[in-house]
């Protein structure tokens, strides 16, 4: 019985890999998704363009200008125009600051001074970001403004100055202290491609068979299902693990992930992730009667899948009922788990119930598609 | 004629086939609506507890101001109960962790500045970011209100204490800051470069790997007939498609359409054409189906969603990648949506857009039917 599996799973070993270009997308693909997520996924907002629209040209003015270009934030646009419309709306201005005639005037007089900034709000969440370094600045200049303005009065201000802020947090960051996106991100992007690794490419290379005709030969061959079943699904999991190797070493050597828990708790919750992704892709084929039709049937699996684990977005903001699918999707415990045991180094005791949940939803998902695909068998 | 013809067997045969129809059209709208409600940057329910040591006056109005800012799920805990334990952050329970010092109310009463400990999990680094950006803000804030008071007790004249300058914030576009707004225009331009992309390259490969391709040499029909044949529905689906997304999110989410309709389907047109030019070109390259599938998923899917804009901002990127994304054609088409949709952005505006992908579809549809006449030849 045995013999007969590893003859059979050699020989789908060696008909998957004979492609080279099959082989560089296996082992090439994760290496190029793994560089842009760690790089892409920031969400630190900076290089702003920012067009100042002085009316003023005072020194007060100037220094508030020169305030904004003082922060890391933001920058000045690279072609600097007076028509403020057209350089929003292109694009090339994401915020601009309007200072009036007369502000330096009123600000002497003892009057307000009315500053006026525009934010481009397509982004809501670089705008919103955006506003927050905006009021930073700001309340900083009216705070140095106005201590100025009392201590021409007022001399004894200048301690109260001195202590400012009054209460101040003092923040330490666990986990990730610097708090850089890829510790975030790869660890996620280790599941995604584990997931596509294997229910895709296991899905396709069942319905290979299907679409070639050869189904048929393998049902007469003395090969049972399960061993059919196990064969044409394990090369890839030997790939998904091979590449999770690869992208834990690119990812120590790239961008300086630590690896704080268990290798071993690790493994087991791939292993037991498996039985979810393998089950994805064989549902998929039990579908389908080509590889085509297997992609387009897993596809739309995918999007929601990232979506709804706390990939990016954590679960708990995510709306109620949206929060109960991601509640039963495997990626959502399997994300949690790879993070914890990358990050925090958090053993069972901490993610216990998500290994029972991930264990739960890949036993009842490959029990439904290994009996819907024997089903479909006869 | 002969195109014609072509084009009613292709679609029959995708009538045969649910997956396509429902690819193109449902699981969009589908997308759209998960998107749609699902994809909000505001964040909210941050489990955070608050260990109050001091237990005075001041400590409870701080704790009031913590409250006023919303994003927090807070958890309030006295001096007894806590016994510097950290492992509810260790087990992803809370977020963060605040301490309030004992001598909070007496060094704020003497007006001696003092600092309050929080601790953070990082893991989610920008859960944690906006978690600083706001516990930062609300000491700033509190800060400020004991500085007037202080100011007041000291009898101060009231017009020292008006502030000597204001500003407005104005948002432009999407005033109310709507993630919808944001999210649905570029939706439209990843969901168009995967259909067209990877349907294409997938129902075409089918083709290569059956050997019904090269049955063609005995026809009378010319390559580029069929090329045009052949695609033609995708085409025109992938139109019914994105037409069918721009409804929904203006019923559902009331996404705005402020630009030319007519600048719209010119660009998604031009758009697709290079899509489509993609796709037949990675059935070219690939040879077989599983490949065909992670190339095109790996030139159309990634690039579309990670390096156009549509979620991360390409000014945050890194140089490199900042210049990869020139190459992005979902780049151009997105700047060309958001403008259409949001700015009543026009050819002035989104003149150099509209150019490149001009480019974009006269490149790869004259590079894929050359491929194909040479593979067929």
């Amino acid at each position: 019985m045995g013999r007969i599996l590893l003859t059979f799973i050699r020989k789908e070993w060696i008909q998957s890999m004979r492609d080279p270009r099959m082989r560089f997308i296996l082992f090439g693909a994760p290496l190029i998704q793994v560089i842009i997520f760690g790089y892409v996924v920031t969400t630190d907002i900076h290089n702003i363009s920012l067009l100042v629209q002085d009316y003023d040209r005072s020194s007060v003015s100037r220094t508030l200008a020169a305030s904004f270009f003082a922060t890391k934030y933001f920058v000045r646009p690279v072609t600097e125009t007076v028509n403020v419309e057209l350089a929003m709306r292109r694009g090339s201005a994401r915020a601009c600051l309007v200072i009036p005639a007369g502000f330096n005037r009123q600000i002497n007089r003892g009057e307000v001074g009315t500053a006026q900034i525009l934010i481009d709000g397509t982004d809501g969440n670089s705008a919103l970001i955006i506003k927050g370094y905006v009021e930073e600045i700001m309340n900083r200049f009216i705070l140095e403004q106005m201590f100025v303005r009392l201590n021409r009065h007022h001399p004894e201000i200048q301690s109260w100055i001195r202590s400012w802020p009054l209460v101040r947090p003092q923040i330490r960051v666990l986990y990730n202290p610097e708090l850089v996106s890829a510790h975030f991100m790869v660890p996620g992007l280790l599941c995604i491609i584990l997931l596509i690794s294997t229910a895709l490419l296991s899905g396709m290379s069942i319905a290979r068979e299907k679409e070639t005709g050869t189904m048929e030969q393998i049902l007469v061959s003395p090969l049972a299902q399960w061993q059919f079943i196990l064969g044409k699904t394990i090369p890839y999991v030997i790939i998904g693990f091979i590449d999770l190797g690869v992208l834990l070493i690119a990812s120590r050597i790239l961008f300086h992930i630590p690896f704080r828990g268990s290798m071993v708790l690790l493994l087991l919750a791939a292993v037991i992730f498996l039985f979810s992704s393998l089950g994805l892709g064989l549902f998929g084929a039990s579908v389908s009667g080509n590889q085509a039709q297997v992609l387009l049937s897993i596809f739309p699996f995918f999007m929601p899948s990232f979506l709804l684990s706390g990939l990016v977005f954590p679960v708990a903001s995510i709306p109620l009922l949206f929060r109960w699918i991601a509640y039963i999707n495997p990626m959502t415990y399997f994300l949690k788990i790879v993070r914890g045991i990358l990050l925090k180094d958090a053993g069972l005791n901490a993610l216990g119930l998500d290994y029972l949940m991930l264990a739960l939803f890949g036993a009842a998902l490959i029990t439904f598609s290994s009996l819907r695909f024997r089903k479909r068998l006869e | 004629m002969r195109v014609w013809a072509i084009s009613v067997k292709e679609f029959l045969h995708i009538r045969r086939d649910i997956r396509i129809l429902y690819f193109s059209i449902i699981w969009p709208v589908l997308l759209l609506v998960l998107f749609g409600y699902t994809v909000s940057y505001d964040l909210k329910n941050i489990r955070l507890t608050v260990v109050d040591l001091d237990g005075q006056a001041q400590s409870r109005e701080f704790y009031n101001c913590l409250q006023n800012t919303k994003i927090f799920n807070l958890n309030r805990q006295h001096n007894s109960s806590w016994n510097g334990s950290l492992s509810p952050l260790d087990k992803g329970q809370i977020r963060g962790l605040l301490v309030i010092p004992p001598d909070f109310t007496r060094r704020l009463n003497r007006f001696e500045p003092i600092s309050f400990q929080v601790i953070l999990d990082g893991s989610d680094n920008n859960t944690a970011r906006i978690m600083m950006g706001h516990l930062s803000a609300m000491a700033q804030e509190f800060s400020r209100r004991r500085l007037y008071e202080l100011i007041g007790l000291h009898g101060y004249r009231a017009a020292d204490l008006q502030l000597p300058v204001d500003y407005r914030v104005r948002f432009l576009y999407n005033p109310a800051l709507r993630s919808q707004n944001f999210i649905i225009p570029g939706l439209i331009a990843v969901i168009m470069m995967i259909i067209g992309t990877l349907l294409t390259a997938m129902t075409i490969s089918v083709e290569w790997d059956r050997g019904t391709m090269e049955q063609l040499m005995y026809t009378p029909v010319k390559p580029i007939e069929f090329i045009i044949g052949k695609l033609m529905p995708y085409f025109l689906i992938s139109l019914v498609q994105m037409t069918t997304v721009l409804i929904t999110g203006s019923l559902l989410f009331h996404v705005p359409f402020r630009g030319s309709l007519l600048l719209f389907y010119l660009a998604a047109a031009l758009f697709l054409l290079g899509a489509l030019g993609t796709g037949l070109l990675v059935s070219l390259i690939s040879r077989n189906q599983q490949v065909a599938a992670m190339v095109s998923f790996l030139t159309s899917f990634l690039p579309a969603f990670m390096l156009s804009g549509f979620l991360f901002p390409i000014a945050s990127m890194p140089a490199i990648l900042r210049s990869l994304s020139l190459l992005v054609p979902a780049r151009y088409f997105l700047n060309i949506t958001r403008g259409l949709l949001l700015k009543a952005a026009g050819l002035e505006t989104l003149g150099w857009d509209f150019i490149i992908m001009a480019l974009y579809a006269v490149v790869f549809v004259f590079v894929s039917v050359s491929r194909f006449k040479k593979r067929l030849a």
